[in-house]
């Protein structure tokens, strides 16, 4: 039975991604702005760009993935079909957290497809790419299970701004982390302890995240 | 015990105490908060590292201290409000939040009045005025995403959520901002807040700290008051509460 | 006097710092009494009218 939900769901992302027109693509255009944006604001000298680069990276990143997150369930709330899945589901859990998995690696794949171009821009050398990437991959697996968690609370509100309000100042710990991966890596030292530790932080919101997002649509379609 | 405890939770049980307990804390807070600024400003002596500049701690930890005690405070209510459905602590969170984030903000204030002379500038990365400024940020969107909904029993129950999350967030916040901190600070010593305090310089602190939360008692059983009356406006002990009372207030 | 006034050259600093907070706590002492005084008035009003409405 379960199955047979999945494949449901596994069919409409695909239709949805596929009929977006090429919306997955403004995360990343925004991506690679931010990333424009903040090299010329400075003069563009090798060890300033990358000394900025690990905060640049992340925060460019980040910010796309909001852009993302913006959709996760707001389309599907005002249609009515978040409703008619939650109804007829017999493990609606399971079901948003597949939605929630698949998504983030459609965000996720064409941003990191850009990570090497990043790289380059920033004029970082190409060894940090494997490191970032497990870190870029598993940061915004935290920080998009929670913004998906926060959307599904503020669903009834009709302005974007309050979800990435309620969420940015929760991304701190992402970004500390995250930003030192980058910066150890570059030096070569190891960073299998931090990255280690973004893995147990989205393991840790995996855990929390389903209920939280559950309990506010429950609260949100009522 | 049981009985006494839903004395508390039971919404007109809880304005009536909340009325005489916020009198006595309100009288208690002043008192000793006037003890202590006495004590603070004139009999403890300077520090000798930072001369008359290190009174600003009796303004500073208390209101610090505040800032996380009402989160706390604030969290154990929305806990209890959901897991047994006590419409009063929804109340008493909801009321907790404002007050919460002017103290936030007080200790934002106070700190950077105190980095101006200590570290020549006004905000200085040190972990915990940057963990307050977090805290800060998570107090004004409570409020945000409160006053977002229209449905008063949404807007607690989403409020109780998040506040919740807050409280598993803090901590790594907190510890994440701490570690940073000491990545980069090295040689520098932390000159704020950690004066070598003795006794004559500790009690009047410890002294305000007790003041600042009898008087943050006082202030959230006042506002609770209102707020249980408008959410319970359509109750018969309202109503005549309401009507005894009109014109009185 | 002079002497605790200006706070060994820090004058500024400290009293700013003691007159933000006692004006923080004053703020939040009227805005506490306000509130609950404005609750009740809203609760009021709301019951005559409701009343009112019953009645008809």
């Amino acid at each position: 039975m379960l199955l047979s939900e999945l494949k449901t769901l596994y069919k409409l992302e695909w239709r949805q991604f596929s009929r977006s027109q090429g919306q997955w693509l403004f995360p990343v255009m925004l991506f690679i702005l931010v990333i424009v944006l903040f090299t010329v604001g400075i003069d563009p000298e090798a060890h300033r760009l990358q000394q900025m680069a690990p905060a640049v990276i992340w925060c460019a990143f980040l910010l796309s993935l909001l852009l993302a997150l913006d959709h996760m369930w707001r389309d599907d709330y005002q249609n009515g079909v978040l409703e008619q899945m939650l109804l007829h589901s017999e493990s609606p859990l399971q079901l948003l957290l597949h939605r929630v998995v698949v998504r983030w690696v459609l965000s996720i794949v064409p941003l990191l497809l850009c990570l090497p171009l990043a790289i380059s821009m920033l004029q970082m050398p190409m060894t940090i790419f494997m490191p970032s990437l497990l870190a870029l991959a598993a940061g915004s697996f935290v920080f998009w299970s929670l913004g998906s968690a926060l959307s599904a609370l503020t669903l009834n509100d009709r302005r974007p701004a309050l979800m990435s309000l309620l969420l940015l100042p929760m991304a701190v710990p992402i970004v500390i982390f995250g930003s030192r991966v980058i910066k150890q890596s570059a030096m070569g030292e190891s960073v299998s302890g931090l990255v280690l530790m973004l893995v147990g932080l989205s393991i840790l919101s995996l855990s929390i995240t389903p209920w939280i997002m559950f309990a506010g649509m429950r609260l949100n379609l009522d | 015990m049981k009985k006494w405890f839903h004395q508390w939770v039971s919404p007109p049980h809880l304005y009536e105490r909340a009325d005489r307990y916020a009198k006595v804390f309100l009288f208690l807070a002043i008192a000793s908060i006037l003890v202590a600024l006495y004590g603070g400003l004139v009999l403890a002596p300077a520090d000798y590292q930072q001369g008359d500049a290190f009174r600003i701690i009796y303004v500073h930890v208390p209101s610090a201290w505040l800032s996380m005690f009402a989160y706390a405070f604030m969290a154990g209510a929305s806990f209890v409000a959901l897991v047994w459905r006590f419409s009063a602590a929804h109340a008493v969170a909801t009321v907790i939040a404002p007050i919460g984030a002017v103290f936030t903000l007080l200790c934002l204030l106070t700190g950077s009045l105190w980095g101006k002379p200590m570290w020549g500038t006004w905000w200085e990365w040190d972990a915990r005025m940057t963990s307050e400024l977090v805290l800060l940020l998570i107090y004004l969107g409570y409020i945000a995403l409160r006053l977002s909904f229209e449905e008063q029993a949404k807007a607690d129950k989403a409020a109780a959520i998040f506040a919740l999350i807050g409280v598993v967030n803090l901590p790594i916040i907190h510890y994440s901002v701490y570690w940073w901190n000491t990545l980069h600070q090295g040689a520098t010593v932390s000159k704020i807040g950690k004066p070598s305090i003795t006794w004559d310089m500790g009690w009047p602190l410890l002294l305000m700290t007790i003041g600042f939360m009898l008087f943050f008692g006082a202030i959230t059983l006042m506002a609770t008051r209102g707020e249980l009356l408008s959410r319970e406006r359509r109750t018969k002990w309202v109503k005549e509460l309401v009507d005894i009372n009109r014109g009185v207030n | 006097m002079q002497e605790f006034f200006s706070m060994g050259g820090y004058a500024f600093y400290v009293w700013s710092s003691f007159g933000f907070s006692i004006a923080g706590l004053i703020y939040l002492y009227l805005a506490s009494k306000s509130s609950f005084k404005k609750k009740f008035n809203e609760v009021s009003i709301w019951q005559i009218r409701e009343n009112k409405r019953v009645d008809k």
